[in-house]
C-alpha cells in the first residue's frame, strides 16, 4: 500500500460537515451573498494553515469559526448597515393596535429592532463574543480558543454586551410591556 | 424572554438557507511546523515514544508513579512479546473501578518493560500535539474529568461516561487534523492511532455508536476493511487498514460482532518493528454514576 503523505482531499469531509452551519451562522451578520464568500475562504484559510491546527483540540468548530470570525471583520460596514436597517425598518413598522397577536408581533418586532439597535452599538470584540456564544452555541472556552483570547476576557466581554443588550431591550416600551 | 433568547430569535429571523456549496479545491502541502529534524536524537526518540504510548496515557489507581507512559521504546518482535504477555487469560478479567465510574481496562503493548498484563482501573487520554515537546509538560494525573493540564501543548480528556457525548463528527475532525497537520513530525501514525484507541476504549461505551465511528473510519480515504483479520496476538477481529506518511501505515482491530476494539498496530514502513497494544478485556463505566 502506497500512501501519499500529504492528503488534502480528507478536508473535503470538514467541509461536509461544517459548511452548511458555518454558513447559516454568517448569513446572519452579513447577509447571503457576502457569508459564501466568506465561508469558502473560511475554508481555504483552514486549509492552507491546517498544519498548525493544535490537533489535541477534538472539535473543528471553534477554529473555523474563530477564522469566519475574522473575516466578517472585513465586512463591518455591512455588517452594520445591516443592523442598523433591521433596526429602523422595524422600529417604523411597529405600529400602535388593539389586537392581541398583533401585540404580540410588535412585541417581538420591537425587540429585535431594539436588539439590532444594541448590536450596531457595540464594539466588534463584544459583539463576536456575544454572536458566538449566542448565535453559534460556543461554550466560554470554544469561544476563548476562537478568538485567541482569554477566557475571562470572554466571560468580561460577554457580560458588558448582554449588560447593552439587556438595557436597550428595556428601555424599549413594548419589550418592557412584555416583561409585566 | 432574557435578551439571550430574544436574541436567539433575533438570529434565526436573520439567518438564510444555505445554497448548494461546492467545497474549494483543496490542493497543496501542508504548511510545515516547526519540525524535529536536527533535535537531539534523544529529544526525538523521547517526543515519538511520548506521542506514540501516551495516547492514551493510562494511570494507575494507586498513582501516577506506576503510569507506564514512561516506559520504554518498542522491542524487536513484538507481536511475541504481546503474546507472551497475553498467555494467561485468567489474568484478564476486570471489573469496574470503585465508583463504577470510570471503564476499566487490562491491556498490553509492545515496548511495555514488563511481562505482566497492566491493569488499570482510571485512565486519562492524553493527546501530544505535534509540536509538543517532551520536555517540561508534566502528564497530568488528576482523576477528576475537566482538569486543565499544567502545560499548554498537552490537554487532557478525562475519562469518564460523559465523554460519550463526543459526537462522531467531532472525532472525524481530529483524525482528519491528526492525519495531515501531524504528519509534520512523522508522528500521524501513533497519534491518529492513540486517537482512535482513546475513542473506541475510553468515549464510545456504546456499540451502536462504536460500529457507527468504525463505519466512517473505514470510509476515510485509503482506509481498507478486512472483516477476516487477526490481531497481533493471533485472535479473530476485523481491522481498518489506514494508510499513513509514505509506506507507513496504522490497523484498527475490533470484534465484528460488538465493535469492540482490540488493539492497533502501527508500522512505520522503515523495516522497524511495529508497535501495538492490545486490550486484553474492558468494562464500561456506568455513566453518571
Amino acid at each position: 500500500m502506497v500512501a501519499s503523505a500529504e492528503r488534502p482531499e480528507l478536508f473535503s469531509g470538514l467541509f461536509a460537515r461544517h459548511a452548511d452551519p458555518l454558513y447559516r451562522h454568517v448569513s446572519r451578520r452579513i447577509g447571503p451573498e457576502a457569508a459564501q464568500d466568506v465561508v469558502a475562504e473560511t475554508f481555504l484559510t483552514a486549509f492552507r494553515k491546517r498544519g498548525r491546527y493544535n490537533s489535541a483540540y477534538p472539535d473543528a468548530r471553534p477554529w473555523l469559526y474563530g477564522i469566519a470570525t475574522r473575516l466578517v471583520a472585513r465586512h463591518r460596514r455591512d455588517e452594520m448597515t445591516r443592523y442598523r436597517a433591521l433596526a429602523r425598518t422595524q422600529a417604523e413598522s411597529a405600529a400602535p393596535a388593539a389586537d392581541d397577536r398583533v401585540v404580540t408581533d410588535l412585541t417581538a418586532t420591537a425587540a429585535r429592532s431594539a436588539l439590532a439597535a444594541a448590536l450596531a452599538g457595540l464594539s466588534a470584540g463584544d459583539r463576536d463574543v456575544l454572536l458566538l456564544v449566542a448565535w453559534a452555541d460556543l461554550t466560554y472556552e470554544e469561544t476563548a480558543r476562537a478568538l485567541g483570547i482569554p477566557v475571562g476576557t470572554v466571560r468580561s466581554r460577554l457580560n458588558r454586551a448582554r449588560r447593552k443588550t439587556r438595557a436597550a431591550l428595556g428601555a424599549n416600551p413594548l419589550t418592557s410591556m412584555d416583561e409585566e | 424572554m432574557d435578551e439571550m433568547t430574544e436574541l436567539r430569535d433575533l438570529g434565526r429571523a436573520l439567518e438564510h438557507a444555505p445554497p448548494p456549496l461546492t467545497a474549494p479545491e483543496f490542493t497543496g502541502g501542508v504548511r510545515r511546523l516547526p519540525s524535529l529534524r536536527g533535535w537531539p536524537a534523544l529529544a526525538v526518540a523521547a517526543a515519538a515514544t511520548a506521542a506514540i504510548i501516551t495516547v492514551p496515557a493510562v494511570v494507575w489507581s494507586g498513582g501516577p508513579e506506576s503510569s507506564p507512559a514512561a516506559s520504554a521504546p518498542a522491542q524487536a518482535d513484538s507481536s511475541a512479546e504481546l503474546r507472551k504477555q497475553a498467555t494467561d487469560p485468567a489474568t484478564w478479567a476486570v471489573g469496574l473501578s470503585e465508583s463504577g465510574k470510570y471503564p476499566a481496562i487490562t491491556s498490553a503493548q509492545s515496548g511495555v518493560d514488563s511481562e505482566a498484563p497492566q491493569q488499570w482501573d482510571v485512565m486519562i487520554g492524553v493527546y501530544t500535539s505535534p509540536a509538543a515537546d517532551s520536555d517540561g509538560c508534566e502528564i497530568p494525573t488528576d482523576k477528576e474529568p475537566g482538569e486543565k493540564p499544567s502545560c499548554a501543548e498537552i490537554t487532557t480528556k478525562a475519562v469518564s461516561p460523559d465523554a460519550e457525548e463526543t459526537s462522531v463528527t467531532k472525532l472525524l475532525d481530529t483524525l482528519t487534523f491528526k492525519a495531515q497537520g501531524a504528519e509534520a513530525d512523522g508522528s500521524t501514525g501513533p497519534a491518529a492511532l492513540g486517537t482512535v484507541q482513546e475513542t473506541l476504549t475510553l468515549r464510545l461505551g456504546d456499540a451502536g455508536r462504536r460500529g457507527e465511528f468504525l463505519d466512517a473510519l473505514a470510509k476515510y480515504p485509503g482506509a481498507e476493511r478486512d472483516e477476516k483479520a487477526t490481531d497481533p496476538i493471533g485472535r479473530p477481529a476485523a481491522s481498518i487498514t489506514i494508510p499513513g506518511t509514505g509506506q507507513s501505515h496504522w490497523e484498527i482491530f475490533y470484534d465484528a460482532a460488538t465493535a469492540k476494539y482490540l488493539g492497533g498496530r502501527y508500522t512505520d514502513g522503515t523495516g522497524k518493528e511495529p508497535f501495538a497494544t492490545v486490550i486484553l478485556d474492558m468494562a464500561y463505566g456506568t455513566k453518571g454514576s
